[in-house]
């Protein structure tokens, strides 16, 4: 018996991308791929979310507890409410 | 060999193995085949060239969801390879046009291969990445300042936290990744996942990979577990992945 391999389907997308598209042994073959334009690809693909629907795929859901990005979150308008409080404290005449 | 047919190249393998358990290649209308060739054995499967021409490939590889169907069977056919034994993994898009274009290929570059495919016997590469999870923390928080000077003080203090709290983190990311490579055979370091990878509240401080004895896979696993534990008052977490194709050490260096 082979030594069991645990399943790694779920492994990122993007560790999968930074190893097949920038690692790697490089050999020539019969079709040439502008390996530059590849690392240009990679270089977007690190900066970019597609989309949110890709993101999710990948795990990615911060947006989901971003206080700015989530209105359900009361978080940030707590956080108005303070700095409301806070301007109208200093506003306020001196004694 | 078919007509309009190439063939699309996963990566090497020692001339005995017995050959893939037949997965589907990328182009899922074709099985995986091997061309053994001067005692090696490169894992192939038929492509149609006309999508997977050169003109046709850049397209694909613009589209996310096509690249990460090619890049996903890519890794899970050497995956399955692996089970057989060290395979050096070939950066995607390597396509030849006929079998006799492989075995020139073999022939060409039999010692270096050769070579690549001695270091790996036995290993495998893991991957370890750490978070800083929460961000620095800012200073203490507690009482309003009372004055402007107050004020400015306090902002100084929480600067200065933050600073000491960055070098702590980079000390144990170092402490951390020294661990990992006594007990590796190789270790590489990559760039951190750009931010909007992993969010807001999480950083990525360290991407790495080891080549670790297939025998010491277990113990290396304790390790990071280990580690984890010890890290988690630095707001540290761990993350290991593996075992991969040894993409980070796919080249032969000198002994």
């Amino acid at each position: 018996m082979p030594a069991p391999v645990p399943a790694t389907s779920a492994d990122s997308l993007a560790d999968i991308l930074e190893r097949v598209l920038d690692k790697g042994i490089v050999i020539a073959g019969d079709i040439q791929i502008n390996l530059l334009d590849i690392e240009l690809l990679t270089i977007k693909l690190r900066l970019i979310v597609a989309s949110i629907d890709k993101a999710k795929e990948m795990g990615i859901d911060w947006w989901e507890t971003d206080p700015a990005l989530n209105s359900d979150s009361g978080a940030l308008a707590r956080e108005n409410q303070r700095l409301r409080e806070r301007l109208n404290s200093l506003e306020a005449p001196r004694d | 060999m078919t007509e309009g047919l190439g063939l699309w190249a996963y990566g090497v393998l020692d001339g005995d193995v017995v050959g893939p358990s037949t997965p589907l290649g990328v182009d899922p209308a074709h099985e995986v085949e091997l061309i053994r060739h001067v005692g090696l054995a490169v894992i192939v499967s038929p492509v149609p060239l006309d999508d997977f021409g050169e003109r046709s490939l850049h397209e694909s590889l613009e589209d996310l969801d096509r690249l990460e169907i090619l890049a996903r069977v890519h890794n899970e056919v050497l995956r399955e390879a692996l089970r057989q034994g060290a395979v050096v993994p070939f950066r995607i898009c390597t396509i030849f046009e006929s079998a006799a274009g492989v075995k020139e290929m073999l022939a060409r570059q039999r010692s270096r291969l050769t070579a690549a495919l001695e270091r790996l016997q036995g290993r495998a590469e893991w991957g370890v990445k750490a978070y800083a999870v929460g961000g620095a923390s800012h200073g203490a928080g507690g009482s309003e300042p009372a004055s402007g000077t107050d004020y400015l003080r306090q902002k100084l203090a929480d600067r200065n936290a933050v600073v000491m709290t960055q070098q702590a983190l980079d000390t144990a990311v170092e402490t951390l990744h020294a661990r990992l490579r006594e007990r590796a055979a190789d270790a590489v370091l990559n760039p951190p996942h750009h931010r909007e990878l992993s969010g807001p509240t999480k950083e990525m401080v360290l991407n790495a990979a080891y080549l670790v004895a297939d025998v010491d896979a277990d113990g290396f696993g304790a390790l990071v577990a280990d580690l984890a534990r010890r890290h988690r008052s630095d707001g540290l977490e761990l993350e290991l992945t593996g075992p991969w194709p040894a993409y980070n050490f796919s080249e032969p260096v000198e002994p």
